[in-house]
């Protein structure tokens, strides 16, 4: 699409062409889109033939058109340069040894009649040598639309009237076309901008050089995000970038083709500030050229800065990343999910358990807490407001019973202490244990060596009590019930247990029991 | 000083709720994240101390903080089979247990079907996941049980695979009076599996709705966890179990090792 005329101001455009039309792209539609749409039509009047080349022969599924076209291109540039041409017959004989290498088993018929056909597509053959044309969408500076055609030609014939057969020369826009494709560089774009600006400078269209200084400033954004993600990669995973092999090759482009551009930019605000004079016809904006020229020179310094960071960058990551990224290879979707709905329920917990559990991360730490333990276990507050009673029997939930000692042991001890008749210590007893087989001999082994344990706990556990349980409830009080336990001051260590040493004294009831 | 950051980082690592940011302990978090990265000694000395608590340092990054990955018999992992985790409830059935666990792996799928989808997430943090409607997630699975269903000859035998039990819960069950949801439709238990996350901090809710009209967006720290999980040891696990019944990796050859065993 290409303006007719020439708008003022791009709102004055979004206003004149369309209701709806925001700023931006009444920006692109003046700055752009002329350009843009030129080269981009030229390509794709290109590809667009190919495309339909390829769709009428079927049988040529498996040749790559585009690379014959763009050899075919690429001879006739060539041959045009060095011996002044070569006819379509010496072009076609030519481009058929490259299609034959990519099929040599396709007979050569087939490979001369696809470079045939290629070299017949670059010069619109069925057209009859017409220029290729392509209607686009054009707006006039009063927002109305037409669609004029662009045309182009791509190789013409050109040759004495009287030459039996023409040869072939390509044209300036193939050349283009075919260059660009090699050359698609932001620093070629930069310093056609930069000439471009030079021109209108002198001709003193300060608007058109304030356009081209902004459309450097944002061609550059576009390194800027290469280099970011150059970054953003290394400081992903260290090991998924080639450093040597990709990094540094890239880094040396960059660094080079910034330079250049700076270099460049300095000597053009330098020549813009030729114009800077008092009389000068527009002073405020060469002014905010010169200033949008500094913004362009510290972006481009800026990411020099970056480029040159890379190493520093590399190496602090090389030693960061301990925990390397290892990349996805697998399909959530295809290699997860639908395998594991086949499985059956006990396989699916076999195999997700263990790993679910990992993939939860960490448990915040759990320190014991008697406050907390309080809170748990302590019987809920009387609610004494305003509400209505509360029903007097109900109960609450029912508690488990509290874990007890092994009834055996539990019944060893409490005989054991229920035959103390005489005060005496706690490491006593235990140290007695060996001597009174007959308290012990009913519990197996692992139960015996439990039992010093157990009588301590249960003697520590009567130390200071006083709650001696309601009377006439419950089983029968315990053996333990009936002693006093006193510390002694000492401390003892049998090997199994060790601790404050305690006194036991029998209660007269039990002293005079038999 | 160095110790002393070293603990507050582990207590901020430790802590799901905890997530870097710009005012108050966040930029505290923040600082200690950056510090991690760019001092090593101090790296070392924090990597350390995890190390002894079996742990390891899988992501550090100052957005989404540290991403601890436990040792199975490590002090702070989680117990396989701690009754915390919502698929080892002790009401639920072996069918009820599985489809629940099966409801983590299918939202990685639906925020990242493929390897690729996954790798554009994790690699660039601009990048968001998309939003997880519960309804959605819950007829993504369904999708996938109902083709299991249409591509399996005869009946399921009897040990039926996961997708049958899922197709056996309704989607939405009714609820009478519509009072309260019911809690008997699988629709209710991708919610939830997903609120259990949100409570977890690995997802966000971003639309605090009825259950089933809920919508929850994954964090970043979420997709640090599936790493961990899918490059290790699920697909290990996967890997080995299809190698041991003799079938390969490939959606429908559980099932056709299922028909050939009817």
């Amino acid at each position: 699409m290409e303006l007719t005329g020439h708008a003022d101001d791009s709102e004055e455009l979004a206003q004149a062409g369309s209701r709806s039309l925001s700023p931006a792209l009444a920006g692109f539609l003046e700055g752009w889109q002329p350009r843009q749409r030129r080269t981009a039509g030229f390509q794709a009047m290109l590809f667009n033939r190919l495309d339909t080349l390829a769709r009428a022969h079927p049988e040529w599924d498996g040749y790559d058109l585009l690379t014959h076209a763009l050899g075919a291109l690429h001879l006739i540039i060539e041959n045009d340069r060095l011996t002044g041409g070569h006819t379509r017959e010496q072009i076609v004989d030519e481009l058929a040894g490259l299609v034959a290498l990519e099929r040599p088993d396709d007979g050569p018929g087939r490979h001369h009649e696809i470079a045939a056909a290629v070299v017949d597509l670059l010069l619109n053959a069925r057209g009859r040598h017409t220029r290729l044309s392509q209607p686009y969408m054009r707006v006039g500076r009063d927002g109305a639309v037409d669609h004029p055609q662009l045309t182009l030609r791509l190789v013409q014939t050109t040759g004495e009237e009287d030459a039996a057969t023409p040869v072939l020369r390509p044209t300036p826009e193939a050349i283009n076309i075919f260059q660009n494709l090699f050359e698609f560089d932001p620093s070629d774009r930069a310093a056609a901008e930069r000439y471009r600006s030079e021109r209108m400078l002198q001709r003193r269209d300060y608007d058109e050089v304030l356009s081209s200084v902004e459309r450097r400033s944002t061609s550059i954004h576009g390194l800027r995000a290469d280099l970011e993600r150059m970054l953003r990669r290394i400081s992903y995973n260290v090991r998924d970038v080639d450093y040597a092999g990709e990094v540094i090759p890239r880094l040396d482009e960059a660094m080079s083709l910034i330079g250049e551009q700076v270099d460049a930019e300095e000597k053009f605000a330098a020549t813009v500030a030729e114009h800077v004079h008092d009389d000068a016809p527009d002073l405020p904006r060469l002014q905010r050229i010169i200033e949008r020229l500094q913004q362009l020179i510290r972006s481009l310094t800026g990411l020099h800065r970056i480029t040159a960071s890379f190493k520093l960058e590399f190496e602090a990551q090389q030693d960061r990343q301990l925990f390397t990224y290892r990349r996805m290879t697998i399909s959530p979707q295809a290699e997860i999910v639908e395998p594991l709905l086949g499985v059956t329920p006990a396989q699916m917990i076999t195999l997700m358990e263990a790993p679910l559990a990992a993939w939860m991360g960490v448990r915040p730490p759990r320190v014991a807490s008697l406050r907390a333990l309080i809170d748990r276990i302590a019987p809920g507050r009387r609610d004494t407001g305003t509400g209505p009673d509360a029903d007097p029997f109900e109960l609450g939930a029912a508690r488990d019973p509290a874990e007890d000692f092994d009834p055996a042991l539990a019944e060893a001890a409490d005989r054991i202490l229920g035959a103390i008749t005489q005060p005496c210590s706690l490491s006593e007893i235990l140290s007695g244990l060996a001597a009174r087989p007959e308290f012990s001999e009913q519990l197996e082994p692992r139960q015996q060596a439990l039992l010093p344990w157990v009588l301590a706990v249960t003697v520590a556990s009567t130390y200071g009590s006083t709650d001696r349980g309601e009377p006439g409830t419950g089983p029968a009080a315990p053996a333990e019930a009936h002693l006093k336990v006193l510390r002694t001051g000492g401390a003892f260590d049998d090997g199994t247990v060790a601790g404050d040493d305690l006194l036991l004294i029998p209660a007269v009831s039990r002293q005079a029991a038999p | 000083m160095d110790g002393i950051d070293a603990g507050r980082l582990i207590a901020f690592a430790t802590d799901m709720t905890a997530a870097p940011g710009d005012s108050g302990e966040r930029a505290e978090y923040a600082r200690l994240t950056g510090k991690y990265l760019s001092d090593a000694a101090f790296r070392m000395l924090v990597d350390d101390i995890l190390e002894g608590v079996g742990c390891q340092v899988t992501d550090a990054d100052p957005r989404a903080g540290l991403v601890l990955l436990s040792r199975p018999d490590g002090p702070w992992a989680w117990p396989a089979q701690s009754g915390d985790l919502p698929w080892n409830k002790k009401t639920l059935t072996q069918g009820e247990r599985a489809c629940r666990m099966l409801v983590i792996p299918a939202l990685l799928a639906y925020i990242a079907p493929s390897a690729a989808d996954f790798d554009d997430l994790a690699s660039d943090p601009a990048l968001r996941p998309a939003d997880v409607p519960v309804r959605e997630l819950e007829r993504f699975i369904r999708d996938f049980a109902e083709q299991r269903e249409a591509d399996s000859s005869g009946p399921p035998g009897e040990d039926p695979p996961v997708w049958w039990h899922w197709l056996q819960m309704q989607q939405e069950a009714p609820t009478p009076g519509q009072q309260r949801s019911s809690r008997s439709d699988t629709a209710y238990l991708v919610y939830e599996m997903l609120e259990f996350l949100h409570r977890q901090h690995l997802l966000i809710k971003v639309r605090d709705a009825p259950a089933r009209e809920s919508m929850y967006r994954p964090r970043r720290r979420i997709l640090a966890h599936y790493r961990d999980l899918l490059v290790d040891d699920l697909f290990a696990s996967l890997r080995q179990f299809a190698s041991e019944q003799g079938t390969r990796l490939r959606p429908s050859a559980a099932v056709d090792d299922m028909a050939a065993k009817g």
